[in-house]
């Protein structure tokens, strides 16, 4: 089997993160943050080093800004539901996924104003048009760092450098980038970082987060209160962070694995992955560029990108190309338009979707050859 | 010996990650139900410590509060065994 959907979660991970999470659960079951005995100092030491990791690799000064959930969707949902009011507007890009857009569009039923950004079509942003965007009550600025359909990297510099110019909070959806691309959390201006750890990260899934500036928590309001193994005696949500958006037990042992999985990419380097990535992107794009009826959907030069290609086979549906790709070569990509139809709007490939292969670190030249003699096969089937 | 008590665990964490990256030997200990009743951990470090504990700290707002164990407490009979 070939795996090819690294965008929704990579696959395998790193020997070392089934290590860590067998560890906890085998010999070491205490929770972070909560109980003082021997196990718990302990547990409670290497989830805070897994905060310092991420602070460090995401470029924050402090750790205590990095704030854990269960996923992206979530960090995001926690910023936007916990920062937006009624008559507050906000931009967001036209690339943008479901985690983002939905919340937002249940926002709206309470008065939020919402206004998205046309991109160009290979999916990056129209700089020279975002100004014009800016309203009196524009609160927040939301962009995905990097396309989940096209892979497409933001100028997330530029970007935040114009969030601050125009003093609006700038959000950033880092799940396809965070432990792939270089990011620099603070010197860019970027007020919520979401990031998953499932992804390029190689932790377990149910890890994640957000890393927020300082003037954001402080105005932040909790979605979720309740116990944080600090202050126990007070009735009311700490202000201090993490704890005051970090409310009951945490996925201790998903957290710790995900540690382990900060350690593999550090070993590894990032950019020694992201460079991989990027030629086999190339190799697929170069072997399948002559194939009957391919088309491309987004930037054809992968230094713009993160290892993904969208692509669709004419005349034939994507759904029915995984599926004669996933029986008949037992490759497994992914059809449709992954939770992000207003990217596909942007990159015309609406509302049939593509077909999306998504490479990561255990991925193969002998795979992509294997993937483009496939759709060769099955292009001249049809 | 001194106790080093913070106002959350996670903040403890950072503290006793500043001291051990100077090299300053403290331990983790549970913070005495009569100094606080947050359930929290607390670090400790020998007296002869302190000045170099306050540089280590310093410039960072942990919210620290320095509080010598006294010798006939349950805390340091416990610690020194």
């Amino acid at each position: 089997m070939i795996y090819l959907d690294n965008a929704a979660t990579s696959f395998p991970k790193p020997e070392s993160v089934l290590v860590a999470l067998n560890n906890h659960l085998t010999s070491m079951g205490a929770s972070a943050g909560r109980g003082q005995y021997q196990w718990a100092v302990e547990v409670s030491k290497k989830v805070f080093d897994v905060r310092l990791k991420l602070a460090s690799l995401l470029g924050a000064d402090d750790p205590l800004r990095v704030i854990f959930t269960y996923n992206a969707t979530c960090a995001i949902n926690m910023v936007l539901k916990g920062l937006l009011n009624p008559n507050d507007h906000v931009l967001i890009s036209s690339m943008e996924h479901n985690a983002v857009v939905r919340p937002l569009r249940g926002l709206e039923r309470t008065g939020v104003e919402l206004d998205i950004i046309p991109y160009e079509k290979e999916g990056l942003i129209r700089l020279d048009l975002l100004p014009d965007y800016f309203k009196k009550n524009t609160r927040l600025l939301a962009v995905v760092g990097t396309s989940n359909v096209s892979g497409t990297i933001q100028p997330l510099k530029e970007i935040g450098a114009l969030a601050q110019k125009h003093g609006v909070f700038f959000l950033v959806d880092g799940a396809q980038m965070a432990g792939l691309c270089p990011v620099e959390i603070d010197n860019w201006g970027i007020d919520a970082f979401a990031f998953t750890g499932h992804k390029s990260l190689y932790g377990p899934q149910g890890t994640g987060g957000v890393i927020l500036s300082n003037k954001l928590a402080s105005i932040l309001r909790p979605l979720i209160e309740g116990g944080t193994g600090s202050v126990s005696e007070e009735e009311y949500q700490p202000a201090f962070l993490p704890d005051k958006f970090e409310s009951g037990t945490m996925n201790t042992s998903g957290f710790l694995a995900l540690g382990a999985g900060i350690d593999f990419l550090l070993e590894k380097g990032a950019s020694n992955i992201l460079e991989h990535e990027r030629k086999l992107r190339d190799l697929l794009i170069s072997r399948i560029s002559g194939v009957k009826g391919i088309k491309i959907y987004g930037p054809i030069d992968s230094k713009k990108t993160v290892g993904i290609l969208s692509f669709l086979i004419e005349d034939i549906d994507s759904s029915s190309v995984m599926l004669m790709l996933d029986r008949k070569w037992g490759i497994m990509v992914r059809a449709g338009l992954h939770c992000a139809p207003l990217a596909h709007k942007t990159l015309g490939s609406f509302p049939g979707g593509t077909i999306r292969c998504s490479f990561g670190a255990f991925n193969t030249v002998d795979e992509v050859e294997t993937l483009a003699c496939a759709l060769e096969d099955i292009s001249l089937e049809v | 010996m001194i106790l080093l008590k913070f106002p959350s665990p996670n903040i403890s964490m950072l503290a006793y990650n500043l001291l051990s990256e100077n090299g300053i030997p403290c331990q983790v200990v549970p913070t005495p139900r009569e100094l606080d009743s947050s359930c929290g951990v607390s670090l400790v470090v020998e007296g002869k410590y302190i000045s170099r504990v306050r540089k280590a700290f310093d410039g960072s707002s942990l919210g620290v509060e320095e509080i010598e164990i006294s010798s006939d407490s349950a805390l340091r009979k416990i610690l020194e065994g």
